[in-house]
């Protein structure tokens, strides 16, 4: 049998003293959208974190309980480098590399790699942005910086950056939070259209952009899980005051 | 009230001027040592290609030119700056990178005595290891010694510019799955690629002000430049025998070399700035 895509058990994260997550388990099966739920400061970007080591880039950070990623123990298996090659990730706020092209933003990650070089490298950049919906918008000036795009356009940049390395495992931290309606919009689409094809974790206060993309997920407070299975059932069921107060600050966000 | 207001406007202009005399007071030091190595310099230099091509005249003669020590100069100076880089930007990325890590304190620490070492320590210390074996001073061994002096001020920009690159960027470095190394040598130096040649060109104006660590290893030959491996001078060794001589002629001569190192230094903290301004994270 296939391992789920991630399986964290008795997972706890502490930033010095302070503790983030609380013996978190969870299961995410491979080939859909799960969705990490929960209001700000639950502790859903630090999972995120914890699910690609990026945790550790963090002054003080610790890290207990297991983590296995594609059916690998990523903090004691001595393969976890390996298996995290096959992870990728987009963040809330868009970074594209500053020093770098919008062409070479894409490409730097299989260039490292050794994963393609001369013309399969710049086929596969082309994949990735066209797979981003990018790339009728920046086809004549891929040698451009790459902070000479929007906002909307260098965060779907990332996303083709992210994709550029083949990744089975995408984790995906609130893409949508700092984008206006229409971009968001052009965000969740190409959620929806990826998850055909890789397993993708997405981190979201927001309880009806989860209804719309994911069909499992968590939903966290306070570095605790409150529940987990699919989205309607956690939507559904009455954890009331919690869900009500995502649903609000959803829809207040909505509204400004 | 009215008193109280008064005290506060007197001690305010008592701050003011106080700190108007202090950056008057430096700035009149620094303008004095630029005017005199001007006043006294600039015609040595205006002497043209001879200073720079020939050697010194005999003492009471000709006044001749630094070419030997200008080479020599050069040549310690390039070799420092290459060793201090090599060894100065993976030291740099270790004190950063693998901060806390037990290997990295004991680099910190041994960064921070050779900084706090007096530099002619640091050249007696080469001189043990290596003038004595070798059984003469040399261009090499003052490289050796500039580099050691350089290597601190290297590591800690390299440890800087590291640390200055924003936590958005290195997550989204390290996202990419890459090996550490890999992530850290071919996407965080190059994204903060003006942070490091801001270090190397920072190691390089140490090495070329430095006179105590090459007073031992050098040697002080300053009638011809021999080779990397036998006797040496550099411009600052010069200023430091020609000054103090009784011989007009290798006076003239120090102060034109005291005008070209200022020029020197001044050339490379100008693009070390320009470069150090440019760095946008």
């Amino acid at each position: 049998m296939r391992a789920p895509a991630v399986r964290t058990q008795e997972l706890s994260v502490w930033y010095g003293q302070s503790q983030a997550l609380h013996s978190v388990t969870i299961t995410v099966p491979r080939g859909a959208v799960y969705a990490v739920l929960g209001p700000s400061g639950c502790g859903k970007s630090t999972l995120l974190r914890a699910i690609n080591k990026l945790v550790l880039l963090r002054e003080g950070a610790r890290v207990e309980g297991l983590v296995e990623v594609l059916g690998v123990d990523i903090y004691r298996d001595s393969s976890a480098e390996g298996v995290l090659s096959r992870v990728s990730m987009v963040f809330q706020t868009p970074n594209p590399f500053p020093h770098l092209s919008i062409y070479d933003n894409v490409a730097i990650g299989p260039r490292l790699r050794g994963m393609a070089k001369g013309k399969e490298l710049d086929d596969l950049v082309r994949w990735a942005l066209e797979k981003a919906a990018l790339w009728d918008e920046v086809k004549d000036r891929l040698k451009s910086p790459a902070s000479s795009l929007s906002g909307g356009q260098q965060q779907r940049l990332c996303i083709a950056r992210a994709l550029a390395t083949m990744p089975e495992l995408l984790l995906m931290d609130e893409p949508t939070a700092n984008l206006d309606p229409v971009n968001a919009a052009k965000i969740e689409e190409l959620i929806k259209e990826l998850s055909r094809e890789v397993t993708i974790i997405l981190v979201t206060h927001d309880a009806e952009q989860a209804r719309r993309l994911a069909s499992t997920g968590v939903l966290l407070f306070m570095g605790r899980v409150v529940s987990e299975g699919p989205i309607s059932s956690i939507l559904s069921r009455s954890y009331s005051s919690i869900i009500q107060s995502l649903v609000a600050s959803a829809r207040r966000q909505q509204a400004a | 009230m009215r008193a109280r207001s008064i005290r506060r406007r007197l001690a305010d202009l008592a701050v003011h001027l106080l700190t108007a005399a202090s950056a008057l007071a430096i700035l009149g030091a620094a303008g004095h040592i630029l005017l005199s190595a001007l006043i006294e310099g600039l015609p040595v230099l205006l002497r043209g290609a001879s200073f720079f091509l020939e050697p010194p005249g005999p003492p009471g003669g000709d006044v001749g030119g630094v070419s030997p020590s200008l080479a020599g100069t050069l040549v310690t100076v390039a070799i420092a700056t290459l060793a201090s880089t090599a060894l100065g930007v993976p030291a740099g990325v270790m004190l950063s990178e693998a901060r806390g890590s037990p290997l990295a304190r004991v680099a910190e620490r041994a960064v921070e005595l050779i900084a706090e070492s007096p530099s002619i320590v640091v050249g007696l210390v080469v001189f043990t290891l290596l003038v004595v074996p070798m059984r003469t001073p040399s261009a090499l061994a003052a490289a050796v010694s500039l580099s050691v002096v350089a290597l601190p001020y290297v590591a800690a920009q390299v440890r800087e510019s590291l640390a200055a690159i924003p936590l958005v960027y290195r997550e989204a470095a390290f996202s990419l799955g890459l090996p550490k190394w890999k992530t850290v040598f071919l996407l965080l130096i190059p994204m903060n690629a003006r942070g490091v040649a801001t270090a190397v060109l920072l190691g390089s104006m140490r090495a070329l002000g430095e006179t105590a660590p090459v007073l031992f290893t050098a040697g002080a030959a300053f009638q011809a430049f021999y080779g990397i491996d036998k006797p040496s001078s550099t411009l600052s060794l010069l200023v430091f025998f020609f000054a103090g001589t009784p011989y007009e002629n290798w006076r003239k001569l120090a102060w034109g070399a005291v005008l070209l190192l200022a020029m020197l230094s001044t050339s490379l903290a100008f693009l070390t700035r320009r470069l150090s301004s440019g760095v946008r994270m």
